[in-house]
This record gives structure tokens, C-alpha cells and sequence, in this order.
């Protein structure tokens, strides 16, 4: 099948992987410095290859179109030979870890093996050269700004469209600017976020360097007050992290308020009872290694490379992971509330949207599904209790009062109804519902079940997000929506009235439900548990097991 | 033609009604020696040192049964075998044993007249690529050719995954792994799929191991393992006890250098039911351990880091050490 003719490009790709395997890189040479002459030819080789080459490197050849359009250009200069761009490439690659990839999965020993060759090899094999580091910028530009995986390919639960580069423009980019890191720093995803999680990540790798922190021996519950030989681990943990001092004043072993105050510390980063009594919960995530800290802002890192590159001047954004909704405009936090999201197997999707419009006073249409199985048989058995909790059943036009219809003819495969909820003090959404109307049916809400948002850990809805302050952020999303002439008092009048009440929004505004295990605030990094198990999924996609198929 | 078909399946009649007919572990006994089919060579698994001497993870699996049936583990003729020709060998009782990378399927199980004892080795195909190119998974291939060895599963397996996938790639196939390799080798295609632990053997026969990456996605099963004739009970229990008392001998931490210690006692306690059962001494699998190791130092030895092959134990650790080696408890 395949011909046996003598072939130039195999002997040249042979000779150049050949030279990787005899060339220290450590001696590798900071750049090579040709002629305007030589670097001519070399540019001509470039093109030749791109143009006319039938059988490519594979990452040259799949870059092959955007490639032959940078260098055929007039000014296609060449970014790499004769450059001090080549060192800094591949020191940003051999660093990958900075960035929350990992250095194995990028060519920067290679490359700098390539680049040690270069002196003494012919141009074509010089062409090669550029075009294989020009190959690996655009796939670290690409990984840095859009992520190494499709979302939905590691997790169903990752509703985001797949996105990619403008290689064109990245090329483009180095070309202007002599500094590669600026360039690079530019294919960063460029929100706030991003931005405080790979500053923290720098803080933690060099904390990892310094030996990370040793575990609080397991045991008792340890309060406030409390002499316990355990204390100085505890100590010591929290010195590392939470500004607790190494050592105490007078008795080692003694919990005194400054260590009180080092665990509340704690405890608020970690998503746990701000009690500063240190129970299992505390201890065992005291006790989680930095390996694994650092690894779950990683996977933060790589998620907000999801994200769309344009957040909006103003959106709502959730994180299911953090039980918390924030409002944000002009990159400043306006609010930060407590939400109720999905349970562990009813779990709130990951998606970006746009609310456009708020229901006051809704109405809660009950699943068809959640209708036959839980209400027809209190239906059958006492209508009367059912009406009392405010539901009444649709057909068609019609509305009936449920303790008119005769539900002994009614069977779960056979029920003619839509069963609602009418607005009032038990209504399951409460006084207002904000929606985005998606496939996933999910939307904000308020809740008659207050007491939920005083736990910790807050997954305990069927996939809808419960709110705990609606109306004022009913308040805010009107004025940010456009919709200028809803005063609080008017807002309180029309929920006071019970009377269902849909306003539109002028402008959309987005709403970008997201899961992420790690943050920044001010106190430092903060960290959730993995309720949903998304995180277990990505450490198995980087393992080589890709679990949507 | 016709003729010859009539004599096969009169062949495959007279395999199915001597069923009972235990013997193999008679015949061994009787010879002082097992015939053990095993590759014609396939680094770290069988193959031939300089001085004519097999070795390897198949290799020591028929040293472990020779230890088990005649008390050393030296008592072993190799027959090396094609991929054609393993089979047939077995069923034709040229051979006891076949311990040669073979995967288990159902359709071999079912129609071939054999049995499988059990798995010895949770391999799956992977892909070798340049680390040059700076590759993570399969799914960044698109366009690339792939060096494989025609006549197995790989390149349709390969084919499917990139369908699935929704990319596009071309074959180059070769019916010798040899020449598949010298193709790889000089970059006439960009990457070689294969079954990873054959990947690993044919990196290290490369001219520079150190500049190709095996990807960490596997794309299909592949349990390999041992395999006897489905006529003879008493011999796939033996086959399969050795293989189950290599894993429980690991997961009790019970080593080659154990057996001259209390080691032995405890080894012996273990292997007690298959000495009335199937007629054994009762230190068999004292003669085993001491003879090849238990399987954690027999994967060591052939395919472990320190070796050319590099493998790690991955799936193929222990259960409790995050593998999926679980073996029967013993007694």
C-alpha cells in the first residue's frame, strides 16, 4: 500500500527526533541567530512545507491552514528562530504547572532539545523547527483559554458550548509582541476569578514546596477552653493557613481565643459552621492534603476556561458547589446570598443563560410525574386537605376545585389534569420565581422551607435554585433589567395583593450557573466538598478515561 | 477441502466426548515436564534472553504451574506460537497450557473447545504518539495515520472509537509487528495503537523510548490470560488455583523469600484443599512462591518500572490497592 520511494520530509523528521535524543536541555541555547539571508530561506522552506508537503508532523499538519496563512502573508515573520520567544515558550511549557496543566502533556523538553539542535541542522530542517513551536503555542493558547476538554464530553451535567481559538489572531498576536508572556497572559481567561485562583495557586504550590501542613491526630471533639495534647497540631495546621500562631503564650496545649478565632477562620473558607468547635467535619478538612487543594483549584481553573469569554456588565452568577449566589456588575460583587440547589441525584446543570422575566405570586405547576405518584393518593383519600394547601387542577381552560372532581376515576397512567399550586403563604415557590426559560427547567425561586438556609451543606431541591432573600434580589434584577418603575413599596403591594403578576425585563440578564470547588475572597482561598462527584469525573477524564462514553 | 473440514469437525467431536477424560495432569506427571505455549516473542511477557533462556510474565505463569504439578519450576518446554496457530496447538493437545497475551472473549470461550481459568493480566488497546506533538488523548489525532498489525481486533476497535468520536483518521497496516513498529519508528504515521502493554514493548525497542508517550486512554477490553482445553476439569482448576493463589499470595504478603521462613507454613494452609482434590503435594504452592514469587514480584520482575516495559500496576494492582485484582479467598 504504502510507496517506498526515497522520502525527504521522513529522513529530516527522523534527523530531528533523532536530535532530541543527544542533546542535553540543559545546554540548550537561549536562541539561534541567522542571516536576513538565511532566515529568507528558511521562511521559503516554511511555506514550501505548508504548501506543498503532503505528509506533516501531525500537529503542523491539522494547523496546516492557519499556519500557511500566517507565514504566506507579507508580513509573516518568523516568531521563534532568531527570537528570544523560544526560551520563554518553553519555560512557560516546562512551568505548565503555574498555569494548572501539567507539564507532561506539552512538548517544552523537546522543544528546547530542538531549539539546542538548531545551530548545527540545514534549513528545511530550521522550517520544521518553527512550525513545530509555532504548533505548540497555539495548543497551550487554546488549552489556556478554552480548557483541554469538552465539558460535556467529561460530565452530561455540563451544559456549555464547546468553544476554540482564533488561531489566526493568536499568531497574529505574537508577532507584534516580542514578549511571549504577554501574549500568553492575554489567552488567559481574563475575569477576576480566573485570575485570584492562579495567584493562589502560585501561593499553594510554594506552601507544597515548604511541606503543605501535617494532620490533627483524629479524636475527641476539641472546643474552646479545652486542654488537650492534640492542640498544638492544630496549632501548627492552622498556622499555615489561618494565622493561627505556631506557638502559644504560657501552656501549649491550652485552645485560647486566638485559636478560636484561627478555626472560625477556617471554618468560613471551607463552607463549614463558623463554631470554632473543631468536630470530625472540621478535622477531616483540615486533614485534606495540599496535593489535593491544589488540585481542586486546577479543576476551578480549567471550569472557568469553560465559561464564555464575555460574562455580561452585569449577571447572576451561582455556584452549586458553593450553595451561593452572587451578584455582579461592573466586576464588583453587589450581592451575595445563600441558595438551596439540587440534590446529589436531582443535580442543579451547569449552564449560562439569560433571565427575562420575574413572576411574582406564581403559581407552582406540580410535575406530571410528582402528581400521580405523591398527590393523587392524598387526593383520593381527603380532597378537602388538598384544596386547603392551595392546590386546584387545570384542564384544558377549565380550573376546578379539587374536592369536585371524582378522583376514584383517576389513575396515574390515566390523569386528565394539570394540578397547580395557587399563589399564597404555602405556594412551594413563594413569592416570586425569576425565569430563564431552558430544557432543563430550571429557574430561581423563593421558598415557603426557610429553616434550609441554615445548614451548611444545601442540596435538598429537585434541580431549581431557592433563593434567600427573593425580593430583594427581585428589587435588584428590575433596576438591572431595565425596568425602572418597580419601587420596593410596589413590589410589596403586588406580592401583599396574592394576584399572579409577570414582568418582562427590558434588558436580559445573564445568569451563569457554575460548580466550582474552589474560590477566592478575601479571607484567602475558600473550598467546598465535591457534592455532585464533578470533580471525581474530571480527575478520571486527566487519568484517560473519558466517562461519557 | 471437503474432506479436511469432515476431519475437523470429527476432531471437534472427539475433543467434546472426552469430556472427563481428566489426563493432562497424569500426562505432565508421567513427561516430568509441561509443554507451555507461550509467544514467539513479545517483550516482557515471553521472549528469549541471549542465552536461549525464556522469560517473562506468560513465562513465569508456566513455571508457576510446573512448580505446582512437579515441585520446580524449571520442568518447562516452550513451544512459541503464532497468533494463528496458538489455538488449534491447544485443542490438537500439542500443548498443556497455552499462557501467550491471549484475550478472553466469548466467542473463544464458547466455540473453541477451551477454557479460560482465569485473567492474569487487565490489558486494553491504547496509542503510542511522538511527546513531541504534545498529544493528551486519542480525540486530538484528527487526520493522523496510525500504524497497526492487521489480523486482530486493533484496527477495527480504532476505527470505531474515531467514528464515534467524529474524527477522521487513516490506517497504515502491517502484518508483522516488527515492520508496524519500523514504520512508527520512522514517522511514516504519527501514532501506533496496539494493546498497551504490547505498546510498552515495542517503546522500548525503539531506537529513543524516552521520546514517545503512551496516552493514558484505553479504548477496549482486553483480559488476558491463561488458557487449557474445556475437557479436562481437574486441569483448569489447577491452572486456575495457581493463577488466584499468585494473587492471594500477594494480598497476604507472602513472598519468594518468605517460603524459607513461617512463610511456608502459611502458604501451605493456604493451598491445603487442592492436595486431596487434585492430587498435589501439600507444599505446592510453597514450591510455586519459592520457585517464581507471588504476582505482585513476577509483574515486577517482567513489566515494572524498573524494566524496559515501564508499566505501571494500574488497574492490574491489587483491589485493595485501587486495582481490580481480585482473587477467591483460599483455604
Amino acid at each position: 500500500m504504502h510507496h517506498r520511494c526515497p522520502d525527504p520530509i521522513r529522513s529530516l523528521l527522523l534527523a530531528l527526533l533523532v536530535a532530541l535524543a543527544f542533546v542535553a536541555p540543559s545546554v540548550a541555547q537561549e536562541r539561534v541567530d541567522l542571516s536576513p539571508r538565511d532566515l529568507a530561506v528558511v521562511r521559503i522552506n516554511i511555506i514550501d512545507l505548508l504548501a506543498n508537503e503532503p505528509r506533516l508532523p501531525l500537529p503542523i499538519k491539522q494547523r496546516r491552514d492557519v499556519l500557511r496563512t500566517y507565514y504566506e502573508a507579507q508580513n509573516g515573520d518568523l516568531l521563534w528562530l532568531n527570537s528570544a520567544r523560544a526560551a520563554v515558550m518553553v519555560s512557560r511549557l516546562v512551568n505548565a504547572t503555574d498555569d494548572g496543566l501539567n507539564p507532561d502533556d506539552y512538548p517544552g523538553q523537546q522543544l528546547a532539545s530542538l531549539m539546542a539542535a538548531a545551530g548545527e541542522t540545514d534549513k528545511r530542517s530550521l522550517a520544521i523547527i518553527e512550525l513545530y513551536f509555532s504548533a505548540a503555542f497555539l495548543e497551550y493558547a487554546s488549552d489556556l483559554k478554552v480548557g483541554r476538554f469538552l465539558p460535556n464530553k467529561i460530565d452530561p451535567n455540563f451544559f456549555l458550548a464547546p468553544r476554540s481559538i482564533d488561531e489566526a489572531a493568536a499568531l497574529a498576536g505574537v508577532s507584534k509582541v516580542a514578549d511571549v508572556e504577554t501574549v500568553l497572559h492575554a489567552w488567559e481567561p481574563q475575569n477576576a476569578e480566573y485570575q485570584a485562583l492562579r495567584k493562589a495557586l502560585d501561593d499553594y504550590h510554594a506552601l507544597a514546596v515548604l511541606g503543605g501542613w501535617g494532620k490533627v491526630p483524629l479524636g475527641d471533639t476539641l472546643k474552646p477552653g479545652m486542654t488537650d495534647p492534640r492542640i498544638p497540631a492544630l496549632r501548627a495546621r492552622l498556622a499555615v493557613t489561618d494565622g493561627a500562631a505556631v506557638a502559644a503564650p504560657g501552656e501549649p496545649g491550652f485552645y485560647d481565643e486566638a485559636l478560636i478565632e484561627a478555626v472560625k477562620r477556617f471554618q468560613a473558607r471551607h463552607g463549614l459552621d463558623v463554631d470554632g468547635v473543631v468536630g470530625p467535619a472540621s478535622l477531616v478538612a483540615m486533614n485534606v492534603s495540599i496535593e489535593d487543594r491544589i488540585e481542586s483549584i486546577d479543576f476551578a481553573m480549567e471550569r472557568w476556561r469553560w465559561m464564555p469569554d464575555d460574562l455580561g456588565r452585569q449577571y447572576i452568577i451561582v455556584n452549586i458547589a458553593g450553595f451561593e449566589l452572587r451578584r455582579i456588575a461592573d466586576g464588583e460583587i453587589k450581592e451575595k446570598m445563600a441558595v438551596v440547589v439540587g440534590k446529589p441525584y436531582s443535580r442543579t446543570p451547569v449552564f449560562s443563560d439569560a433571565i427575562r422575566y420575574l413572576e411574582f405570586n406564581p403559581y407552582w405547576n406540580v410535575p406530571a410525574g410528582l402528581a400521580a405518584k405523591e398527590e393523587l393518593p392524598k387526593l383520593q383519600s381527603n380532597p378537602a386537605a388538598v384544596a386547603a394547601a392551595g392546590f386546584e387542577a387545570v384542564r384544558g381552560k377549565e380550573v376546578y376545585d379539587v374536592r369536585q372532581v371524582d378522583w376514584a376515576q383517576v389513575t396515574p397512567s390515566r390523569f386528565p389534569f394539570q394540578l397547580r399550586q395557587k399563589p399564597g403563604e404555602n405556594n412551594a415557590l413563594g413569592r416570586v420565581k425569576f425565569m430563564f426559560p431552558n430544557s432543563h427547567d430550571v429557574y430561581l425561586h423563593d421558598t415557603p422551607s426557610r429553616s434550609l438556609f441554615g445548614r451548611a451543606e444545601r442540596a435538598f431541591s429537585h434541580g431549581c435554585i431557592r433563593l434567600s432573600r427573593p425580593l430583594e434580589l427581585a428589587d435588584q434584577v428590575l433596576i438591572a433589567g431595565g425596568v425602572a418603575d418597580w419601587s420596593d413599596a410596589r413590589i410589596d403591594s403586588v406580592v401583599a395583593s396574592q394576584k399572579n403578576t409577570v414582568v418582562n425585563l427590558k434588558t436580559p440578564l445573564p445568569i451563569h450557573i457554575t460548580y466550582l470547588t474552589a474560590w477566592v475572597e478575601a479571607d484567602g482561598v475558600h473550598f467546598s466538598s465535591d457534592i455532585y462527584g464533578h470533580d471525581e469525573k474530571l480527575l478520571a477524564a486527566l487519568d484517560g478515561k473519558s466517562l461519557a462514553w | 477441502m471437503h474432506r479436511r473440514q469432515l476431519a475437523a469437525a470429527a476432531l471437534v467431536f472427539l475433543a467434546s466426548t472426552s469430556i472427563g477424560h481428566a489426563g493432562t495432569l497424569d500426562d505432565v506427571r508421567a513427561r516430568g515436564e509441561l509443554i507451555c505455549g507461550v509467544s514467539e516473542g513479545l517483550g516482557g511477557f515471553s521472549e528469549q534472553d541471549g542465552a536461549g533462556t525464556w522469560q517473562g510474565f506468560d513465562v513465569d505463569f508456566c513455571r508457576a504451574v510446573a512448580a505446582a504439578v512437579l515441585g520446580d519450576a524449571s520442568k518447562v518446554q516452550y513451544v512459541p506460537l503464532s497468533a494463528e496457530a496458538r489455538f488449534a496447538a491447544l485443542t490438537d493437545g500439542k500443548i498443556d497450557l497455552l499462557s501467550r497475551n491471549s484475550t478472553w472473549t466469548m466467542t473463544r470461550d464458547l466455540t473453541l473447545g477451551l477454557d479460560f481459568p482465569g485473567t492474569s493480566y487487565f490489558d486494553g488497546q491504547g496509542f503510542m504518539v511522538p511527546a513531541l506533538f504534545g498529544a493528551i488523548s486519542p480525540l486530538e489525532l484528527d487526520g493522523a495515520s496510525i500504524c497497526v498489525v492487521s489480523g486482530t481486533t486493533t484496527e477495527a476497535n480504532a476505527a470505531a472509537y474515531f467514528k464515534k468520536a467524529g474524527l477522521t483518521v487513516s490506517f497504515l497496516s502491517f502484518e508483522e509487528r516488527a515492520e508496524a513498529r519500523a514504520a512508527y519508528a520512522d514517522a511514516r504515521c504519527d501514532a501506533y495503537t496496539a494493546d498497551r502493554s504490547a505498546l510498552a514493548a515495542e517503546r522500548a525497542e525503539l531506537p529513543t523510548p524516552d521520546e514517545h508517550v503512551i496516552l493514558k486512554d484505553v479504548i477496549s477490553k482486553e483480559p488476558l490470560g491463561p488458557v487449557v482445553r474445556d475437557d479436562d476439569p481437574q486441569w483448569t482448576a489447577l491452572v486456575r488455583w495457581t493463577l488466584f493463589g499468585l494473587i492471594d499470595a500477594e494480598e497476604q504478603k507472602l513472598d519468594a523469600a518468605s517460603m524459607a521462613g513461617a512463610g511456608a507454613d502459611e502458604a501451605r494452609a493456604m493451598g491445603a484443599p487442592a492436595v486431596a482434590a487434585l492430587g498435589l503435594s501439600d507444599d505446592w504452592l510453597v514450591q510455586v512462591l519459592a520457585g517464581v514469587g507471588n504476582y505482585g514480584e513476577i509483574f515486577e520482575r517482567n513489566l515494572g518500572e524498573q524494566t524496559p516495559m515501564q508499566l505501571s500496576r494500574g488497574v492490574n494492582a491489587l483491589w485493595t490497592q485501587g486495582g481490580i485484582l481480585y482473587a477467591p479467598p483460599m483455604p
